[in-house]
């Protein structure tokens, strides 16, 4: 119920901000950007803990997809070692961020913007001069193909042309198919970035997200090397891909475990996302060993 | 406010049902696409079609229906107004071949490299117009053992070791048999200089892999020609680019596209293995869903096999393997 409410307020203000859009003015983003991570703090530092999906709208697949992930795959499958992040999932996860803009030398107007984060030198372009995507077939790129515009004070970014990715860092999946927009604003020194990601194939309802990041002058980006190695040739039992075959992950219900969570819950999909899911979450498993407030609440 | 809420309602309902079909459709227009070098693909014909152009001619992998070769040409006239002068064909499928005759006339070196002498005989009848039609010998031999429905082939030469190089428009060209994989008379060809490689229906991104059993394909067969193939493959910084490789079918992917796909052929096997261990038959293998995780990304929405015909192919390839 709540994610329709959201929906409708989306609507209202894209449409009540489109009567505006003659007169928008362009914001300048350049600089240097600390990320702020008190929102999800755990998920994005040090990372998600195994099978933890609560509060994401995701579907079977999706799930079924993560519960089959075996970390080994990232040892076994040397091409996976120097990914980058997906452009979506980029602006949640570790991500300082240096921001140019790009000026054409003749009209002096701003055409794009670029960020540059350090995880494996991630690079991203956002066009402003209005040019179309790419095609359908055109290769798809961790960073996608990114356009925006300005918007009440907003600048409001389209992202197509991802490559298959992920959601979470413990194996829930992002399909190249996915698109995302984001909304840019800037108070004061803090820099906001509202995303909206919308996966066919893995979600049910979009994914909204905030991100934060403070203007930070003396902040450096470095520069990043990979190159993959062969760790082991094969995994357990000779696998070529590490996975667990459906039903045969034992590490399902550890989080849970450790945390005393329904075990519901933490598979996710979109009544995870709210509160009336209270209602329904199951009791929790394992016993309260870590809690220190509020312990014996239902 | 009761309409204006309902009018709300319903503007969400369209704007959701608007933007996650459109996500999944495929352009149909005809596109050629820059891959890389002298490398083209040609997208929104039934299949995709390999081009390379340089300083000698045209050279196709695989060539689409005859209606859709004028629209095609005209696209290639913008960056080339030379004759054909090769085509290779990646396995013997009519969407593959169906423009063979049509594009065999349309080169400038009548009479050359014919072997069949110009007979008037429909799998080998030289090419009139001196272009080279090469496939691995396996697809000769299904046109005329088993594939009798199709009218005409049109190859000029046919190669039978693992591999064949050639040297065109300045660059080596090597056309590599995939044995028994989506059939058993797959070639993938690499383009070297150009760092590009046409892979055929062997990769299929975005669609389950049609594994052809009664031509000699099979899932083992598949997943070893897409290890092959990751071994040519050197990918760009940050697994990124580098070696290009253009699809049967669905867009234009590099490494980890292959990758990816590899993946799932291997997990989906893998599981399908078990089952059977377990002693399960087909109809409890299909009922049991071992491809749920992947049907939204491959199960059938832009062609290709169903997941019940791909747990299929994988169920008799296992159950058949020597």
């Amino acid at each position: 119920m709540q994610f329709h409410k959201l929906v409708k307020v989306l609507v209202c203000t894209t449409i009540a901000l489109g009567t505006y859009s003659a007169t928008a003015q362009e914001i300048n983003f350049a600089g240097d950007w600390s990320g702020l991570f008190h929102e999800d703090g755990p998920e994005r530092i040090p990372g998600p803990t195994l099978a933890d999906y609560a509060g994401l709208p995701i579907n079977e697949a999706a799930r079924m997809r993560a519960n089959s992930w075996d970390p080994n795959r990232i040892s076994v499958v040397p091409e996976l070692q120097c990914r980058e992040h997906g452009a979506d999932y980029s602006m949640r996860g570790l991500a300082h961020m240096r921001i140019e803009r790009v000026i054409d030398p003749r009209s002096q107007q701003a055409i794009a913007f670029t960020t540059r984060m350090n995880f494996h030198n991630q690079t991203r372009t956002i066009w402003l001069d209005g040019r179309e995507h790419p095609p359908a077939d055109a290769p798809h790129t961790w960073a996608g193909f990114s356009t925006a515009h300005f918007e009440n004070g907003m600048m409001v970014v389209h992202t197509t042309h991802q490559k298959q990715s992920y959601t979470r860092r413990n194996g829930l999946p992002a399909s190249a198919d996915r698109e995302f927009w984001e909304y840019w604003y800037i108070h004061e020194n803090i820099l906001t970035v509202v995303t909206v990601v919308d996966d066919p194939v893995f979600y049910t309802e979009p994914l909204v997200r905030s991100q934060n990041w403070m203007l930070n002058p003396a902040l450096r980006i470095n520069h990043n090397n990979c190159e993959y190695v062969i760790e082991t040739p094969v995994g357990d039992d000779g696998q070529i891909v590490p996975h667990y075959l459906p039903g045969e992950n034992p590490f399902l219900q550890e989080t849970a475990e450790t945390y005393h969570l329904p075990y519901e819950g933490m598979q996710g999909g979109a009544e995870t996302m709210y509160p009336e899911f209270r209602e329904e979450m199951g009791q929790p498993l394992g016993d309260n060993r870590f809690c220190t407030l509020d312990c014996d609440a239902p | 406010m009761k309409n204006i809420y309902k009018y709300l309602q319903q503007l969400v309902c369209i704007t959701l049902l608007a933007v996650a079909p459109g996500l999944l459709a495929q352009e149909s227009e005809l596109q050629l696409l820059h891959v890389q070098g002298q490398v083209y693909m040609l997208s929104g014909a039934d299949v995709n079609i390999t081009v390379q152009v340089g300083p000698q001619g045209i050279v196709f992998v695989d060539s689409p229906d005859e209606e859709t070769i004028p629209a095609m040409m005209e696209l290639i006239r913008d960056i080339s107004p030379l004759p054909v002068l090769y085509v290779f064909n990646t396995h013997l499928d009519e969407g593959h071949i169906s423009g063979n005759a049509m594009l065999s006339s349309m080169g400038d070196r009548a009479g050359a490299n014919v072997f069949g002498g110009g007979a008037p005989v429909t799998a080998i009848s030289g090419s009139g117009g001196g272009v080279t039609m090469m496939a691995h010998e396996n697809v000769l031999n299904r046109f005329y053992l088993t594939d009798h429905d199709i009218g005409r082939l049109d190859l000029t030469s046919t190669y039978f070791m693992d591999s064949k190089d050639v040297q065109l428009n300045g660059e080596a060209v090597v056309i590599y048999h995939m044995p028994n994989a989506h059939t058993d008379g797959d070639s993938i060809v690499h383009f070297r200089r150009s760092d590009v490689i046409s892979a055929g229906d062997i990769f299929t991104p975005g669609r389950y892999p049609e594994i052809d059993i009664e031509r000699g394909g099979s899932v083992q067969g598949v997943i070893e020609a897409l290890n092959t193939m990751l071994a040519m493959i050197v990918p760009g910084p940050e697994a990124e680019g580098g070696t290009y490789v253009v699809p049967g079918h669905g867009r234009i992917s590099d490494e980890i596209d292959v990758v990816e796909y590899r993946n799932m052929v291997y997990i989906v096997m893998q599981r399908v293995e078990a089952l059977i261990e377990d002693g399960l038959g087909l109809r409890e293998i299909v009922a049991a869903r071992p491809t749920l995780d992947y049907d939204t990304e491959y199960g059938g929405y832009r062609g290709g096999p169903t997941s019940e015909e791909f747990i299929t192919a994988i169920y008799t390839s296992l159950t058949t393997a020597e």
